[in-house]
């Protein structure tokens, strides 16, 4: 956990626990008395220069007892936690990665264990092994390993569901093979973190015996013992509690402390990361469109800790209209229809940029709230991570239906009803009834279709919203958003990577690449003659996936290579600083890379290009 | 005697038993061989059993009914090490697929190291030799999968899947997940290696346009069953089945004038009650 030192706080739980360690393993020889040595004439005389923790009632020096001391309460606590980890990291592996029977088996036992109340079990060991010692603490582990074990059960089950985990089979590697090799490393962090907690409450069990008398036989020292030994005098000197209660309070503390700094450190540091704001430049506007204008977006940038991921969009939508956000992955669409919406994901900021819906300035996010839903709906490309599964298709539209426009339940319902009819369900009233993993994908996208025509909306975002159904089921929802489009007017905001799809359904077209649009257009004009490398490298790979009348192949010669671009998209904080593209570009020239290029309108298009001349394209 | 050819399914079917006695049929009675350096394209929708067929195929999903035997070994469980090394899978998303916990070259190399038990210094220069061969740098196999984009970790998954030299590649939507300009170059890829090494490839698709420069074959899945198996130019010109041309006619073409009107058409066929299929 290389992480933790930027951690304050848990790099010091982590020293605290180091020092600790440290005095105990080399105790003997650290004590500057015998633990067991008595001076009855200097009993309980306090602090002092020959004993700076103080003396206890039998005139043995504190220090010292707590340093020897360390020892048997630090091989309790380990003891514990070796358990604890050993039995459950087993047992919580073999009931994940085997799942079925095994797995209801030992999850009933781990239940079971879990349910029995610990202090009885430990009275009862205390019962059979009097004398204490390390016996109740193993017994402690083993009641307690059901924790992590159910941890490291849910782990494993995600797991086991990874392909490689498939892969690994499909290699003949044996079950023993693949949980040692991949599944172990996976539920390494999360035990830690259990870990860590559980030594807490390892050692307040483990000095809670010594207390009760159920820890080393007296005069062997222990933490437990010496507040055992205080609390006796607490009336004659109370000075005696303060070191061994807080050098229980400190350990307990440093163990917690290091288990939240490791579980920070395991959760990933991008939230945490600080911002570094950028300079805002004004970007040429997209599209000024004529005077009803739905949606304005103007110079809209957003960062994330590594860099901006979209730079100065800016694009108008007119009512009715259907307008492509087209890119390749990593190229900053989704974002752009994320900050359009207000809902980022945590760690990234908009730094800069207004949004206008009807004419009004809705920039503030409470504005932008207010809109969501109700004037703009959202579709994104997962049917099935939108809509919840604790409910029905109906109870949940209804209740989109009643927030949005402030209907009474009865008529929620019946909008509900004609806004799955709308959406073309068969059979919308049994539908209606189900829940959404009983929907196939193509209806659970007209369910989600249905769910964002809750607030009647004036514009509709669609994030890849064919891109995971069967090319049957695209199709069909393509043909429901051409019904409505026409029935409703409604303006879409469609993203996606297939020029089918934008020429199926779209008026104009955004090409955005490495956070920059690139290119705008008419979508008719687009397709006949992009001006940008970019553009013209999409379509062309696009055409010549799909051209039929390409030679069938033949076995033992290899096709004609397919047209592509070469290279990957500049990841975010690695933007060259002209024209982004120049690197996998076929007409790079120096001029491209000197200094940011504007975006200049030529004709219908708008582009980012030094060589606005248009590159001979063919269509058919 | 000629050589067995590499893959051959006779009568297959899959079968899940549930609990309470439910069944599913997930592939009913499919046959078809593979010829060394050949494509058969296996498209169907989810649900259609193409993927089931390529478990099956490497010993992942049982086989309930028929054979399956790759280079003339029947597929069986206790046979799956040996069948390890003439039949290897590409899955379709490059994230879920590789171990983030291990390097590029572990994640290549981890049937060697498993059953061969080489040292680095073995495996390391077949390891570079391979990753070359797929398009990334030599030095690739000592970096993390999180360090790749969806197409370099689908070219790392390729190169998993040809280190134990296989006969076979079970390719599973290996580009879906991926950008266009990055499918083209996957796709040229899985055909210049086949070219090379004489591999012969199942390549499973729900898209017949992804695998029109791959297929030699096409085979169309329809509930399990195979409705239509022919030459890939006769099932793109003139396809016999109508769930073919169904699946042909639903792809977009990126065309606004041709697209406009076939799109339309279906939105007033639909207004005239048509049943949506999904």
């Amino acid at each position: 956990m290389r992480t933790v030192p930027r951690r304050p706080l848990a790099a010091a739980g982590a020293c605290w626990l180091l020092l600790v360690t440290v005095v105990a393993v080399f105790a003997p020889w650290i004590a500057p008395y015998g633990s067991e040595d008595t001076d009855l004439g200097v009993a309980l005389t306090g602090p002092g220069r020959a004993h700076p923790l103080g003396v206890d009632p039998l005139g043995r020096d504190e220090l010292s007892r707590l340093i020897v001391g360390s020892r048997v309460t630090l091989a309790g606590v380990g003891i514990a936690l070796a358990v604890f980890v050993v039995v459950g990291v087993a047992a919580g592996l073999v009931a994940g990665y085997l799942g079925g029977r095994t797995d209801r088996v030992l999850t009933r036992v781990l239940d079971l264990v879990l349910a029995i109340p610990a202090v009885l079990v430990l009275l009862a060991v205390l019962s059979l092994a009097p004398g204490g010692g390390l016996v109740p603490m193993l017994a402690f582990g083993v009641l307690s390993a059901p924790v992590s074990a159910r941890v490291v059960r849910a782990t494993s089950l995600q797991v086991r569901e990874e392909l490689y985990i498939a892969a690994a089979r499909a290699f003949g590697l044996s079950a023993v093979q693949i949980v040692l090799r991949h599944v172990l490393r996976r539920v390494v962090n999360p035990t830690i973190v259990q870990a860590a907690i559980f030594a807490g409450t390892a050692l307040i069990v483990q000095t809670g015996l010594a207390f009760l008398g159920f820890g080393p036989r007296p005069p062997a020292p222990s933490w437990g013992g010496s507040v055992q030994d205080a609390s006796e005098v607490i009336n004659r000197d109370p000075w005696l509690l303060y070191p061994c209660g807080l050098v229980i309070a400190l350990t307990v503390l440093a163990f917690g402390l290091v288990g939240d700094g490791l579980r920070d450190a395991s959760a990933g540091r991008w939230a945490t990361e600080r911002y570094l704001p950028s300079r805002s430049r004004r970007g040429a506007a997209a599209e000024p469109d004529a005077a009803a204008v739905l949606l304005s977006v103007r110079d809209l940038t957003v960062d994330a800790p590594v860099g901006p991921l979209i730079q100065d969009v800016s694009f108008d939508i007119a009512p009715g209209e259907a307008l492509a956000l087209v890119g390749e992955s990593g190229c900053g669409k989704s974002i752009t229809a994320l900050a359009t919406l207000g809902v980022l994901p945590a760690g990234l900021r908009r730094v800069s940029g207004t949004i206008t819906v009807d004419g009004k300035d809705v920039t503030d996010p409470a504005r932008l709230a207010a809109v969501r839903g109700r004037r703009i709906g959202y579709v994104c490309q997962e049917p099935m991570t939108a809509l919840d599964p604790t409910f029905t298709v109906h109870a949940q539209l209804a209740e989109a239906v009643r927030h949005h426009r402030g209907v009474g339940r009865a008529e929620a319902g019946e909008i509900a009803n004609t806004l799955l009819a709308q959406v073309r369900i068969p059979d919308p009233t049994a539908v209606a009834a189900r829940y959404p993993h009983q929907l196939s994908g193509g209806l659970a996208q007209r369910a989600c279709l249905a769910l964002a025509l809750a607030g009647d909306p004036a514009l509709l975002i669609a994030d890849e919203p064919t891109t995971a159904l069967d090319v049957r089921v695209q199709a069909e929802i393509l043909a429901l958003l051409h019904t409505l489009r026409r029935d409703r007017g409604l303006a879409v905001l469609l993203i996606t990577h297939d020029w089918g799809v934008v020429a199926d359904q779209c008026d104009r077209a955004i090409v955005l690449y490495a956070g920059q649009i690139v290119e705008t257009g008419p979508v008719e004009d687009l397709f006949r003659g992009p001006r940008h490398p970019y553009t013209q490298g999409l379509l062309a790979a696009s055409r010549s996936l799909a051209d039929p009348d390409a030679a069938p192949p033949r076995i033992g010669v290899a096709a004609p290579p397919l047209v592509t671009i070469p290279g990957v998209v500049p990841p975010p904080g690695h933007w060259p600083t002209g024209c982004r593209f120049a690197d996998r570009c076929p007409h790079a020239a120096p001029a491209c890379r000197a200094e940011p290029i504007e975006l200049h309108r030529d004709g219908p298009l708008a582009s980012r290009c030094v060589l606005s001349a248009p590159a001979p394209t063919t269509t058919r | 005697m000629s050589a067995p050819s590499p893959l051959e399914v006779e009568h297959l079917s899959v079968v899940y038993e549930g609990r309470w006695r439910s069944r599913l049929v997930a592939v009913s009675d499919v046959s078809f061989t593979l010829e060394r350096g050949e494509t058969l394209a296996l498209v169907g929708e989810s649900g259609s059993g193409k993927s089931t067929i390529g478990k099956a195929i490497v010993g992942l999903a049982p086989v309930s009914q028929g054979t399956v035997r790759v280079a003339g070994v029947p597929v069986r469980p206790a046979a799956r090490r040996e069948l390890a090394r003439m039949v290897q899978l590409v899955f379709q998303d490059p994230y879920s697929s590789l171990d983030p916990t291990k390097t590029v070259g572990h994640t290549i190399a981890q049937p060697l190291l498993v059953h061969e038990r080489l040292s680095v210094a073995q495996w390391g220069p077949r390891v570079r030799d391979l990753l070359v061969r797929v398009g990334l740098p030599g030095d690739a196999a000592r970096r993390y999968p999180a360090e790749f984009s969806g197409g370099q970790r689908q070219r790392i998954a390729i190169a998993r899947a040809l280190i134990v030299q296989p006969q076979v590649v079970v390719c599973d939507e290996p580009v879906s997940a991926l950008d266009l300009s990055v499918q083209a170059q996957i796709l040229n890829l899985l055909s210049q290696l086949q070219a090379e090494l004489g591999l012969s490839y199942l390549f499973i698709s729900h898209d017949l346009t992804v695998v029109r420069r791959l297929a030699h074959r096409v085979a169309v899945l329809w509930a399990g069953h195979l409705v239509e198996l022919g030459p890939a130019n006769e099932v793109y010109r003139q396809p016999q089945h109508p769930y073919t041309r169904a699946l042909l006619d639903a792809a977009p073409v990126a065309d606004p004038a041709v697209q406009r009107g076939r799109s339309l058409a279906t939105v007033l066929h639909r207004a005239d009650g048509g049943r949506p299929l999904a």
